[in-house]
């Protein structure tokens, strides 16, 4: 497969394929050669979501003319922290250098393009709309700010939600900073207003639990994935939700869990030891994909199938994950270091 | 007339309209335990199938379980009760009788819990008779009446062989004859939930079954001498209670969720279990008993699934497992002067040996094999006689409420399946 190299520097240059369906085609050539690799899985993801989005800009602007400002294209989710497993849905966004009211069409169009391009390659559209192409994630500059001080002042379960989605953002496409802005005005607020970070840490307080009380791991019961455990709630998230946590109280701009852990580990003695859990459940997961049929199977791992090291790796992980969260929130909690 | 024999017949006469009131609580746990489609049927087959024991149980049941005995296997006289002369344990012979239908009633209703969601509406008319004629009548005779088991020894106090273990079997011949309902298993055998559609009412009908088992185990003692109803009632109380704590924590231990329907179901395994020995043990011995049966309810009902049996109520778990438990339990609990009082030995921790013990295991083997291998037959009949068991594929799928009875329990909530399904027919 060939890629426009540019890219890779966020330029934006034109597509090195001509249909959706040649992308995931390709996609589906190479996927089989990276996916047991989590690096170099989620490099080729972004590959392909850069030619898609290559490609939809092509298309609108055959359509509607140049792009009319300069824009950044951002991911979200799983995607922005490059944690993503063989399938992935679809969380992205956009921030244009100008106006709603003059430029907000035109990119919502972009991000319905693109939306149906990456449903072409195989990303399932996102169910809750964290897309482009709805007008909550495609915004000027100026509007962007407005949303995220709205976001913080009505105080609702929904908005800081919002928020959380968006500090996992990176840039794919376009200048990296106007990302970079925005996220420095949220850290600006989050540092000024000490409730704020306690309030961010309730929305994500609560864990699935993964072992029972008798330290045994707890698959599912029922269902087409009865005895796999759901590892992306029982095991990635803990450690998501602690170090998203972090990031903001540092404000750090790195996005992938494993970078945020790195920044943070000789600040907070907690976080010791947990990299290797992160990268142990990376590596579990990667270890499947063959068992990876769709979105939702890339979730689980089907514990039956686990050696007794890997049962004892991952019971350690989500042990240690749920420690990670709590002496994250607890921290958080106390004020500790803030202000 | 004698003061004693009017309040033991009044006492029985409340004790009687509790326990038909626990057809309540059968309503509210099985219509809440299913699915909405299902309620309006669950609801109805309840009330007419109470209809139906009612009308056997007058007509043959009770001269099969309590008429003059044929070598202590079935009762051969006193049919079309109706002599109001008659008397029978210290009470006018209607009081008695109508107590008992109750009890006939409620072996009934357990064994529907196998037909859940999936059987005719035929078979159920077809084996309410059969079942009240044939079935319970043979084991409550063995036990109750003049029967072989009664002879040996036989602590059963309200019934945990004689009605739920008779009805589980006969759930559990049913389950097995109808096969899972469509959607419990996938094709790799790994189990669906197919979630009750009202957890308040299955919670509802399970405290309305535990209200009116006062009336099934202390209405027992047939009388109010010496008030020993209440000592009935506490072991009844302190059973049920410790079923549901040993459930509720037993799921939250080893599911990391506190899981209702377990729960609920370990009260009844409570209840279930201290029906035979309510009367023979200590308070104490009441309680282990409960939280054994709550413990077992757990384990029985994952056992059960993944044995690919889809039993909808768990009706095998709660009144089968559990009915053998408390059958067994009064061969290790039963305390020598309860027995002495209410018949048989003391148990096995009361230097009783195990003789009591293996009384209680013959019992339950020979009254579960009866009961299954009976109903079993006699569902191949009823299969033979109305052309198969189990509704059609479309009818289960557009629900019971409106292919047998054509209307739906809520109508204003359920959309028609099939209308959902473009056949293109």
């Amino acid at each position: 497969m060939k890629f426009s190299p540019s890219f890779e520097e966020g330029a934006l240059l034109p597509p090195s394929f001509d249909s959706y369906q040649a992308i995931k085609k390709a996609r589906e050539n190479e996927s089989n050669k990276v996916a047991g690799d989590p690096e170099q899985l989620n490099d080729a993801h972004d590959r392909w979501v850069l030619e898609t989005t290559a490609l939809a800009v092509h298309r609108l602007e055959s359509e509607r003319g140049q792009v009319p400002a300069h824009f950044t294209f951002f991911v979200m989710g799983s995607s922005g922290r490059k944690e993503q497993a063989l399938w992935s849905d679809q969380d992205h966004g956009i921030i244009f250098d100008g106006k709603d009211d003059f430029y907000q069409d035109y990119f919502l169009s972009l991000g319905q393009e693109i939306r149906e391009g990456m449903a072409i390659v195989g990303y399932p559209r996102c169910e809750g709309k964290v897309m482009a192409s709805h007008p909550r994630w495609c915004h000027g500059i100026h509007e962007w700010r407005q949303q995220v001080d709205e976001w913080l002042e009505k105080d609702k379960w929904e908005t800081f939600r919002h928020l959380l989605t968006f500090i996992d953002s990176r840039v794919l496409i376009g200048e990296e900073k106007l990302l970079a802005n925005i996220k420095e005005h949220v850290f600006l607020k989050v540092s000024s207003d000490p409730r704020l970070l306690e309030r961010l840490a309730q929305n994500t307080s609560y864990l699935h639990k993964g072992t029972n009380a008798f330290g045994k791991l707890l698959p599912e019961e029922k269902g087409p994935y009865t005895g796999s455990l759901h590892i992306k709630d029982v095991g990635f998230f803990p450690y998501v939700h602690a170090m998203r946590l972090l990031a903001i109280k540092e404000g750090l701009h790195d996005t992938s869990t494993l970078q945020r852990m790195e920044k943070t580990v000789d600040k907070y003695s907690f976080v010791k030891g947990k990299i290797e859990n992160f990268k142990a459940m990376l590596d579990l997961r990667a270890s499947f994909w063959k068992y990876h049929q769709t979105y939702e199977d890339v979730h689980y791992v089907p514990v039956d199938r686990l050696t007794k090291e890997q049962k004892k790796t991952l019971k350690a992980a989500v042990k240690e994950g749920k420690h990670l969260f709590q002496q994250t929130r607890k921290l958080v909690e106390s004020g500790e270091g803030l202000w | 007339m004698d003061p004693m024999f009017l309040m033991n017949n009044l006492w029985i006469m409340i004790a009687f309209i509790l326990v038909i009131l626990m057809q309540g609580g059968f309503i509210l746990l099985e219509a809440g335990s299913t699915r909405m489609k299902n309620a309006g049927h669950i609801a109805g087959k309840t009330i007419f199938t109470l209809g139906i024991v009612s009308l056997v149980f007058w007509a043959v049941g009770y001269g099969f379980i309590y008429g003059e005995s044929a070598g202590g296997f079935i009762g051969l006289s006193d049919f079309f009760f109706g002599d109001f002369t008659t008397m029978f344990d210290g009470l006018a012979g209607s009081v008695d009788f109508i107590f008992q239908l109750a009890f006939a009633a409620i072996a009934l209703t357990v064994a529907f819990g196998g037909f859940a969601e999936r059987a005719k509406l035929s078979a159920y008319i077809v084996f309410a008779v059969l079942f009240s004629a044939f079935v319970y009548p043979v084991v409550a005779h063995w036990i109750w009446g003049s029967g072989w088991i009664g002879g040996l020894g036989k602590q059963d106090f309200a019934g945990s062989t004689v009605v739920h273990l008779t009805g589980a079997m006969a759930a559990m011949a049913a389950t097995m004859l109808l096969k899972p309902r469509i959607g419990k298993y996938n094709k790799d055998g790994s189990p669906n939930e197919l979630a009750g559609h009202n957890q308040v009412f299955t919670a509802l009908g399970v405290l309305l079954l535990w209200v009116g088992w006062f009336g099934f185990n202390a209405g027992s003692t047939l009388g109010v001498d010496d008030a020993f109803f209440g000592f009935v009632a506490l072991n009844t109380q302190l059973a049920a209670a410790a079923g549901a704590v040993a459930a509720l924590l037993i799921a939250w231990a080893s599911l990391g969720k506190a899981d209702v329907p377990t729960m609920l179901n370990g009260a009844l395994a409570g209840l279930v279990a201290i029906t035979a020995s309510c009367a023979f043990v200590d308070p104490w011995a009441a309680v282990v008993i409960g939280i054994i049966g709550g413990l077992l309810v757990y384990y029985s009902m994952k056992f059960f699934e993944k044995m690919g049996i889809d039993d909808p109520i768990f009706a095998l778990s709660v009144h089968g497992a559990a009915g053998v438990w408390g059958t067994l339990s009064t061969g290790f609990f039963a305390t020598p002067e309860l027995a002495e009082m209410n018949g048989g030995q003391a148990g096995l921790f009361y230097g009783g040996g195990f003789a009591q013990l293996g009384v209680q295991l013959i019992s339950v083997v020979a009254c579960g094999l009866f009961a299954f291998i009976a109903s079993y037959v006699l569902l191949l009949i009823t299969k033979s006689l109305i052309g198969g068991l189990r509704v059609s594929e479309e009818e289960e799928i557009m629900g019971l409420d409106i292919s047998e009875h054509g209307s739906y329990g809520y109508p204003e909530n359920v959309q028609p399946q099939s209308n959902k399904v473009n056949t293109g027919a």
